[in-house]
């Protein structure tokens, strides 16, 4: 798996010393991962943006209200999902440095 | 039934502008999450659900947004009502809590919307004030290309709008055009794609428009039985191809366009969607202001004024072609003041001012209804005729006559007619005109006929009192360069044609 992510990450995988290059690859796959998470914060923000204006002095009535629910229901989910994300990002990196040992114990 | 909800609109302003933010934001940010789980799924980088949820927001957000932005601009209308207006600017301030009530379900909203924006534009045609007229039509295009973007989700509103606006879409061109005030300039590019907005949102209700969403019956006929057929002519012009609009109420649309025709004088109809319709109505305006001298008939009186037009007025470059043979050459075609004085109409073309295919098609010259559709012939038939009735033979068509014996007729022609080895024996095969006058009978091909495609074809058969017949290989008419200094570039029925000019025998 290594080696496959080490060629979609352009090393090629024998110029340079292995050292390196899982160094390189690690710090790869954390920042793809720093960009998704940067990319959910900033939906979160959005998020975050719209509920302040969500109350009884934008709107009153039935219709309002029960739009207002299933938005909140349906966005609150979807923002403990994005906070979910940097736990993500982490667990990416502590997989890679896993196989970095492997490989190393390898020798 | 409708649900109603109070609301205040600078919030829900406030509300819509976090909403469109946050579709924008999805829109910039989704692929990207959703990518990077993907790729780094085998090593725990996917969140469970998330990329589902992710295209949820994202298809939800646009909805949304666009519903809300309608909510707000239907409250922002109501606050401006003059009931809401006190309420909301009373005392000199703006009461930021005041609330007002609108619908909530976005057919309501799309109908209420509808019905201002119909009511806006009917106010812009009226207006005298060309920045607000500008306005409030430019602010009906963003409304119609904004439904138009929803897809179908913008078809209730744009079906209410085009039930609502139904006569002043019709109308739209002919207003344009007569803004510019020279009533002798085309519609400008401004105005075409004006008209081509509203055209295209047009054709969008008609083809897909069903049950509630399809224009009423009074729409429909505002817009294929409209005072100006020309303006509706011209929206069509400039709209999308004819098979945006479908096969079924936009093909009606499409074909009444194509077989109107507009009033210029007493006895001087136009096609209707002839570019020049408002040229040659200020030409009549300008003629009709003139004195005419020495006039012994109505009719004589109406040639002399088209004359004029022709050769003096500062609309005489619209005389091209067979036009100018008619009226401004050095012998003027009295026939035409003759169908003026019998109470008979005259079918004119100027082809545009580009391409010099100006015709006139009228009875008193059988030949100048070679290649003509049925629908405008039919509209020269004189009042007072007999008809349309079926023809005797049972075939597809039909006749009109009057008491004096003389008839007109169209025959659809039979392709599989056998070939009896006659000359005119394909102009049978197709649709033509037969008409008889002074014991004369007339073959011409109509449009469609396969002899109009055949340059050696016969177009045109004359039958004598006597049974003789001639045939003649007589074209449509073309652009001839110059044929109108000389006034040789069409030949004549009559001439060498065994005495058969339709109205000289009897004369």
């Amino acid at each position: 798996m290594f080696g496959a992510l080490a060629d979609r990450l352009g090393y090629g995988g024998h110029e340079l010393g292995m050292g390196q290059l899982w160094a390189e690859a690690r710090q790869a796959a954390s920042e793809d991962m720093g960009r998704a998470v940067a990319a959910a914060d900033a939906i979160s923000g959005l998020i975050k943006n719209v509920q302040p204006f969500l109350n009884s002095g934008t709107w009153s009535g039935q219709a309002a209200d029960s739009w207002m629910g299933d938005w909140n229901s349906f966005y609150g989910r979807l923002l403990r999902m994005l906070n979910d994300l940097p736990a993500a990002q982490a667990a990416v990196v502590k997989a890679i440095d896993s196989e970095i040992q492997a490989a190393q114990r390898r020798g | 039934m409708t649900d109603y909800v109070s609301v205040n609109p600078d919030r829900l302003d406030q509300v819509t502008r976090r909403l469109e933010a946050l579709r924008d934001g999805l829109a910039a940010n989704v692929a990207l999450v959703t990518t990077m789980m993907s790729q780094y799924a085998q090593q725990g980088g996917d969140v469970p659900g998330l990329a589902r949820m992710l295209a949820q927001a994202q298809a939800r957000s646009v909805r949304d947004a666009a519903d809300m932005r309608a909510r707000t601009q239907l409250a922002y209308r109501a606050e401006n009502t003059p009931v809401n207006f006190a309420a909301f600017h009373g005392q000199g301030s703006l009461d930021e809590s005041a609330m007002l009530s609108i619908p909530w379900d976005m057919q309501a909203v799309d109908q209420q919307a509808a019905l201002a924006d119909a009511q806006e534009l009917r106010d812009a045609m009226d207006s005298k004030d060309s920045g607000e007229r500008i306005a409030k039509i430019q602010q009906a295009e963003q409304d119609i290309m904004d439904h138009l973007a929803e897809g179908q989700g913008g078809l209730a509103y744009l079906s209410a709008f085009y039930d609502k606006a139904g006569a002043q879409v019709a109308g739209l061109a002919s207003v344009l055009y007569s803004w510019d005030g020279t009533l002798k300039q085309p519609l400008s590019v401004r105005d075409q794609q004006t008209l081509n907005i509203f055209a295209t949102g047009l054709a969008y209700v008609l083809k897909n428009g069903t049950g509630n969403t399809a224009l009423t019956a009074q729409a429909m006929g505002a817009l294929t039985n409209a005072p100006d057929m020309w303006s509706v002519a011209m929206l069509v012009k400039y709209g999308p191809d004819a098979k945006a609009y479908g096969t079924g109420a936009g093909a009606n649309l499409l074909h009444a366009v194509s077989t109107s025709t507009v009033q210029i004088s007493p006895h001087v109809i136009v096609p209707a969607n002839d570019p020049a319709v408002p040229e040659l109505r200020a030409a009549w305006a300008w003629a009709a202001k003139r004195p005419v001298y020495l006039a012994s008939t109505a009719g004589d009186a109406e040639f002399t004024r088209w004359v004029g037009i022709a050769t003096v007025s500062p609309f005489r470059d619209l005389f091209k072609g067979q036009l100018y043979r008619e009226f401004a050459s050095m012998t003027p075609d009295f026939r035409i003041e003759g169908a003026f004085t019998q109470n008979e109409n005259v079918l004119i073309t100027t082809g545009g001012l580009s391409t010099g295919l100006g015709a006139v098609v009228f009875f008193n010259d059988p030949r100048s209804l070679l290649g003509a559709p049925p629908e405008e012939v039919e509209k020269l038939v004189p009042p007072g005729w007999t008809g349309p009735r079926p023809l005797r033979t049972g075939k597809p068509g039909w006749r009109y006559f009057d008491e004096k014996g003389r008839l007109i007729a169209y025959e659809e022609g039979d392709p599989s007619d056998s070939d009896l080895g006659r000359p005119d024996s394909l102009l049978h095969r197709g649709p033509y005109y037969k008409i008889a006058e002074n014991r004369y009978i007339y073959r011409i091909a109509a449009f469609r006929n396969p002899t109009l495609a055949d340059p050696n074809a016969i177009t045109i058969s004359i039958e004598a009192p006597d049974g003789t017949k001639v045939y003649l290989n007589q074209r449509m008419p073309t652009d001839v360069p110059g044929d109108e200094v000389n006034g040789a570039g069409g030949d004549d029925l009559g001439d060498g044609a065994g005495g058969g000019d339709a109205a000289a025998p009897g004369e």
